[in-house]
């Protein structure tokens, strides 16, 4: 069997264990991301997931990938890296969650303001979350629109779990960035 | 003043703004692919129907109530700062003394989707948001 061929089962079977229902490494055009989305309607009302779960997980992964492709520096990755590297988006589902996964490079000097976000929206119960988005959307202006700022509070409210981060480092200016957000089904 | 119609897709709204039916909707998924793109036009035809609302109750001595229906079924966050830049027009147009209210439509199994409208109201001055439940 050829190198690829065995990879690619053990890939498979890496996914398989830890319960992955849907993954997508690639660029994340819109067109992707509908095409996901799609998907994910189909098996989401076959799971027999309730409408309210379905809703949040939807925008809980509508969220994810609309802040990869916002902050996703690929040309930036390949002059570095000297080859492309595209984000992953992983779904999986266990122990009555739903486990959605996002990685993507990132330049190391956001991950400051990134965890003091995160850390914030961690730190608010539904109620403060709800203040927080109310704040965040009186406020911005027209200028900030495309900034990560009320995405992250709409993932926290509908997840309803605090959000898991790790960066780790790629080269002296780029890291890697996963986050996590789990929703009970 | 002319119509504002757009078809709804997989990612972007139905959008009614008929003066001449007296029909004004906004429907559907809101994703956009370009956010402001989608919703900048709206806004500025909310801007100049002010100027026809103005007319009118110059001419006509009042202004016909009008009612602006939201019936989503899912918005992203993006765009729920244009919605609220909806919903201020409409509220600037409430505090001018236009009779005007916005009915919030929201499925019965959704409450994300009643909050998040009420979230709205409580950001707005004089505009009255009905919640309806479907």
């Amino acid at each position: 069997m050829a190198k690829e061929t065995s990879e690619a089962l053990e890939i498979h079977q890496f996914m398989n264990d830890r319960n992955v229902v849907m993954s997508f490494m690639g660029e994340l055009t819109h067109q992707v991301t509908t095409s996901l989305l799609k998907n994910l309607k189909m098996d989401m009302s076959m799971a027999n997931v309730g409408v309210l779960t379905q809703k949040r997980l939807y925008g809980i992964i509508v969220e994810c990938l609309d802040n990869i492709s916002k902050h996703w520096i690929a040309n930036d990755i390949e002059k570095v890296m000297g080859r492309a590297s595209p984000p992953i988006f992983m779904l999986s589902r266990s122990n009555g969650f739903y486990y959605i996964i996002t990685g993507n490079h990132i330049p190391s000097d956001q991950i400051e303001t990134l965890i003091k976000k995160i850390e914030l929206v961690n730190s608010l119960d539904k109620k403060g979350l709800q203040e927080f988005y109310r704040q965040t959307l009186a406020k911005e202006s027209p200028l900030d629109r495309d900034n990560a700022g009320l995405g992250i509070i709409d993932i926290a409210l509908k997840s309803g779990n605090k959000l898991e981060y790790e960066f780790r480092p790629v080269t002296e200016n780029i890291s890697f960035y996963v986050i996590q957000a789990r929703i009970q089904i | 003043m002319n119509a504002l119609l757009i078809d709804p897709s997989e990612f972007s709204p139905k959008v009614i703004l008929d003066p001449t039916k007296n029909l004004f909707e906004l429907s559907g998924e809101s994703r956009p692919e370009n956010t402001s793109k989608f919703y900048i036009p709206i806004i500025q035809w909310l801007e100049q129907y002010q100027s026809v609302l103005y007319w009118e109750k110059d001419k006509f001595g009042h202004s016909a109530p009008k009612v602006f229906e939201f019936k989503f079924d899912y918005f992203n966050s993006t765009s729920a700062k244009f919605i609220m830049d909806v919903l201020m027009q409409l509220d600037k147009m409430a505090q001018e003394g236009y009779p005007i209210k916005a009915k919030w439509y929201f499925d019965k199994r959704d409450e994300d989707m009643k909050e998040s409208g009420e979230e709205f109201s409580k950001l707005l001055k004089k505009l009255p948001i009905e919640f309806i439940e479907i």
